[in-house]
């Protein structure tokens, strides 16, 4: 008995210790956002001290914080939009029917799923340069589809599958046709699996940084990923403004993966973990 | 007595096309922004061309020759490669034992602490960390340091020595990651039916027996996805990278995607750059057909 | 082989009592069924007794070893999941061999017993392939195989036939009591299927709501049920229970269309009784001396095949079923009917405790 309580012991500080490094860096940022510039720096650091607003101010004021996450907003929900829009159908057309090639369709979006981003980014680069598309948010919405479309489709695929087919047979003969089954039948029944997909594509679009200090770098078209790398340009890095911008970035990101934190092995193994 | 006739029954071909109507969108668009400009890549390749300076010139395959003969990409090549077996055991390593204690645990409210937790690194923004990393690894005034010095180690020059950077880019993909393998390990883990592991507990008391014929198995699909996936996660990995150091100091944290836009967007030799993006894609494609023959042996 | 004792033991979870102070002995080489309705707390019972789950209060005592708090794996208890609890990686072979290679059995003899064991359970056929391609009725007989093979002092078996279909049922009740009688290993039988429990029990432990109603060889209980739980619990048709008032004195009880003699011997009944009795032992026609006679309306006869079933509808609404041979064209639908059930048949309860009423 004893050696079993010892090893729950062992198992409960082993925890306790991951939850704390992984807490740490976090708790590291918020700190840091709420000192003023001396305080970050000092050694040992300050553990108790009064919160001090300046640097969020600061971020707001001097370098257009809420400027990029507006924009982070726009570009994630349209590409979000898009993307349920023309995924959430396939993932019924896959669900539904067996045609010649829907399984290589369904591995088609795995392979673009697994597409490594800047390997599609330079000949878009040019075509946006060329249709004058650089720092419009459509640039964006557009190339996250490579990676929103195959993450709707294959976790609606399951979703759309539960839901038992005689449902949709009771609709097909009290007259409706398949794409308003699809619409009002299937759809509503599927709005929280979709609203996990949503929120996982959502979560990506707006961590990228890649696509978007390449596509969209303009001081008024840029995301707040791009507002990062904008502090290391200068000789000195405002320590306490970068950590309040920092804080403002990640703020719904964590939430959001908090809320589908149940999905998210399943999510980026698009379905292959259970 | 003559048999009355069969008549085929003639599916209207309106019927037949009813799938496309759903899948079509999403194929055109995927083929507008996935494929278009993977098939570009592909042309640029066998071109000399630099980005603002006249027409494509066909080439041949000197970009792909130039490539494979660049030390620059080699050694890229080679420097992705090493990130990638060392931080991969780790992560899995790691990954297990969290997910073996989440499994274990009585602590229920720890366990779903943990749980929680664990999105935390894998949803964060890359730059962000990237940022913090920056903060914490400061060689004079970094927390990491004073943590070091604490325990009586001299200060590590993390952002200035190559070694050092590549250590430290490698403890942050851990930190991200190891949350990824931890989370799909635990779902497999939960895959095993209660009455087995009962079943188990009947014959022996010993965890390595029960980890090694029952847990294991259950593990495996859990394992190879773990493996695969965050190998491509790791090929992909660019924003953390780059918003610590831009690769540097140096080339030290100079990963293949990293250096495939610098030739692209700080070089502007797109020839050369797509010569690249060829031979990663080629990889990729590669490991994604692993993917799809291991993995989703059931689906569809 | 292992006498089992159950010595007092609750089991709480929360604030809901699933066992209540129970007693239960098992002796050495017995068959004994756990019988009851689901959540009588009979499976939670045979998981404390294999050490998946720990009493509340109260000891368990193995071969006269208080195993309370022993590990599973140390009891040497043998168990047969409801699901079987095959482990689908492993071949069949590997499924029986993995708890004796577990206790450091010589490789040769696993392979012995396994051979002996397959033929037991005719699963020789079967050793190479995995679970998956077995049937519902194969499986069963590798999950008991796994068992056997490793000899234990105890097999527990929690619903083993459940999942398998009503004919392979039967053919595998004959089986678990060959093999019993082969093995002799101390048994404990969860079920909720009295049939299944009449025709394999030793002794039969009525449940219910986490106590014992009954403990008894199967023909005690059918024809002396110690409860009126026990008395619906067991045979089908089920026992005809009709509630009856009993005024003070008399030597008879009466109700709308029901007339029973009381004995002597029973001294004073309680105003408010159950009267019992079987379809099976009723007879048409009018009654005897000492006989009780019931009087209705037919109200549906059904057909059965080998029977029929006659629902008599008494006077006061209530229903009394009973079974009768095929082809005895006496029952018309609609008209009225009479039986005659002998004393020795009858049983009464206080319809209050249900507490059997006997001489």
């Amino acid at each position: 008995m004893t050696r079993h309580k010892l090893l729950s012991l062992g198992h409960g500080l082993f925890l306790a210790f991951i939850a704390l490094i992984i807490i740490f860096p976090f708790y590291w940022m918020i700190a840091s956002s709420l000192k003023t510039e001396n305080q970050i720096f000092q050694l040992p650091p300050v553990w108790l001290f009064k919160p001090h607003f300046a640097s969020y101010a600061a971020a707001i004021v001097n370098d257009h914080i809420l400027r990029a996450l507006l924009n982070s907003l726009i570009v994630t929900v349209g590409a979000v939009a898009l993307g349920v829009a023309v995924g959430a159908p396939a993932a019924y057309g896959l669900a539904r029917y067996t045609f010649r090639g829907s399984s290589q369709i369904q591995f088609w979006y795995v392979t673009n799923w697994m597409l490594i981003p800047v390997v599609v980014l330079i000949p878009f680069y040019l075509l946006a340069a060329n249709l004058r598309l650089i720092d419009n948010p459509i640039t964006l919405i557009l190339i996250y589809q490579t990676f929103v479309v195959p993450l709707v489709v294959w976790l609606l695929v399951d979703q759309f599958r539960a839901v038992p087919i005689a449902l949709e047979e009771a609709a097909l003969l009290d007259g409706m046709s398949k794409f308003g089954i699809f619409l009002r039948i299937t759809l509503p029944l599927t709005v929280p699996g979709i609203t996990v997909a949503a929120i996982l594509a959502g979560i990506f679009a707006w961590n990228d940084l890649l696509y978007a200090f390449i596509l969209s770098p303009g001081t008024d078209a840029r995301t707040a990923p791009t507002v990062m790398m904008s502090y290391l340009g200068g000789y000195i890095i405002p320590w306490g403004r970068v950590m309040a911008s920092a804080v403002m970035i990640t703020g719904p990101v964590v939430i959001g993966g908090i809320a589908i934190h149940k999905y998210i092995a399943r999510g980026l193994t698009l379905g292959a973990v259970k | 007595m003559t048999e009355p006739t069969l008549h085929e029954v003639k599916v209207p071909r309106i019927r037949q096309w009813e799938p496309w109507f759903f899948v079509g969108p999403s194929l055109l668009l995927l083929l507008a922004v996935g494929l278009y400009p993977t098939v570009f890549v592909a042309y640029f390749s066998f071109h000399n061309w630099t980005m603002g300076m006249g027409p494509p010139v066909f080439n041949g395959v000197d970009n792909y020759i130039e490539t494979l003969t660049s030390s620059d990409f080699i050694s890229s090549i080679l420097r992705t490669f090493l990130f990638l077996i060392v931080t991969l055991p780790i992560e899995l390593c790691l990954g297990l034992a969290i997910a073996l204690a989440l499994d274990q645990t009585r602590n229920a409210w720890l366990r779903r602490l943990v749980q929680i937790l664990l999105v935390v690194p894998i949803a964060t923004t890359p730059s962000v960390v990237g940022m913090l990393v920056q903060l914490m690894f400061n060689t004079q005034l970094g927390v990491v340091n004073y943590g070091l010095h604490v325990l009586g180690i001299a200060p590590v020059d993390w952002l200035g020595n190559a070694h050092a950077a590549l250590g430290m880019v490698m403890m942050t993909q851990i930190w991200e990651w190891t949350p990824f393998v931890a989370l799909v390990l635990s779902a497999s883990l939960a895959t095993v039916p209660q009455d087995i592991e009962e079943a188990i507990t009947l014959e022996t008391e010993s965890f390595w027996a029960r980890f090694r014929y029952i847990k294991l198995p259950f593990l495996r699909p859990g394992l190879v996805a773990s493996i695969v996936f965050q190998t491509i996660f790791t090929i992909k990995t660019f924003d953390m990278i780059y918003s610590v150091e831009k690769g540097g100091p140096g080339d030290a944290t100079q990963m293949i995607a990293l250096h495939i836009e610098r030739i692209a967007f700080r070089g502007f030799d797109v020839g050369l750059a797509s010569a690249e993006s060829v031979l990663t894609l080629i990889v990729t494609i590669a490991l994604a057909q692993t993917v799809v023959s291991f993995l989703y042996k059931d689906e569809v | 082989m292992a006498q089992i004792a159950i010595d007092g033991v609750t089991k709480r979870y929360g604030a809901t009592e699933v066992l209540k102070r129970l007693d239960l002995t098992v002796a050495e080489g017995e068959f004994m069924v756990l019988l009851g309705p689901s959540g009588c707390g009979k499976t939670t019972l045979l998981r404390m007794i294999a050490g998946l789950e720990t009493p509340s209060t109260g000891r368990i005592l193995i071969g006269g070893t208080d195993v309370t708090l022993t590990p599973p794996a140390r009891r040497d208890v043998g168990m047969v999941f409801q699901s079987y609890a095959l482990y689908p990686h492993m071949t069949v072979r590997e499924n029986i061999a993995l708890g004796l290679k577990l206790r450091g059995v010589t490789q040769a003899e696993i392979a012995s017993r396994i051979e002996r064991v397959a033929a037991l359970v005719q699963i020789a056929p079967y050793l190479e392939r995995k679970p998956k391609a077995l049937s519902g009725g194969q499986r069963q007989r590798v999950a008991l195989a796994r068992v056997i093979a490793r000899e234990p002092s105890v097999s527990l078996m929690d619903e083993p036939l459940s999942n398998i279909d009503a004919q392979l049922r039967t053919v595998m009740r004959a089986e678990l009591l060959r093999i019993h009688r082969k093995t002799g290993m101390t048994t404990i039988y969860v079920t909720h299927d009295q049939e299944e429990a009449m025709g394999l029990g030793d002794r039969i432990t009525v449940m219910n709501f986490g106590h014992v109603e009954q403990i008894g060889t199967p023909d005690e209980i059918y024809a002396r049920p110690a409860n009126a739980f026990v008395a619906r619990f067991i045979g089908a048709p089920r026992m005809n229970l009709i509630r009856l008032a009993h005024r003070p004195g008399a030597n008879a009880i009466e109700a709308a269309g029901i007339r029973a003699p009381v004995p002597a011997t029973l001294g004073t009944l309680p105003p408010d009784l159950f009267l019992g009795f079987r379809g099976e032992e009723a007879r048409p026609g009018a009654a005897h001396d000492g006989e009780a006679t019931i009087e209705g309306v037919v109200d549906v006869v059904e057909h059965l095949g080998a029977q029929i079933e006659v629902h008599l509808r008494l006077d006061d609404g209530e229903e009394a079923v009973f079974r009768r041979p095929r082809g005895e064209t006496i029952w018309h639908e609609g008209e009225r009917a009479a039986l005659a059930i002998p004393a020795a048949h009858l049983h009464l309860f206080n319809a209050e405790t249900g507490a059997a009423l006997r001489a």
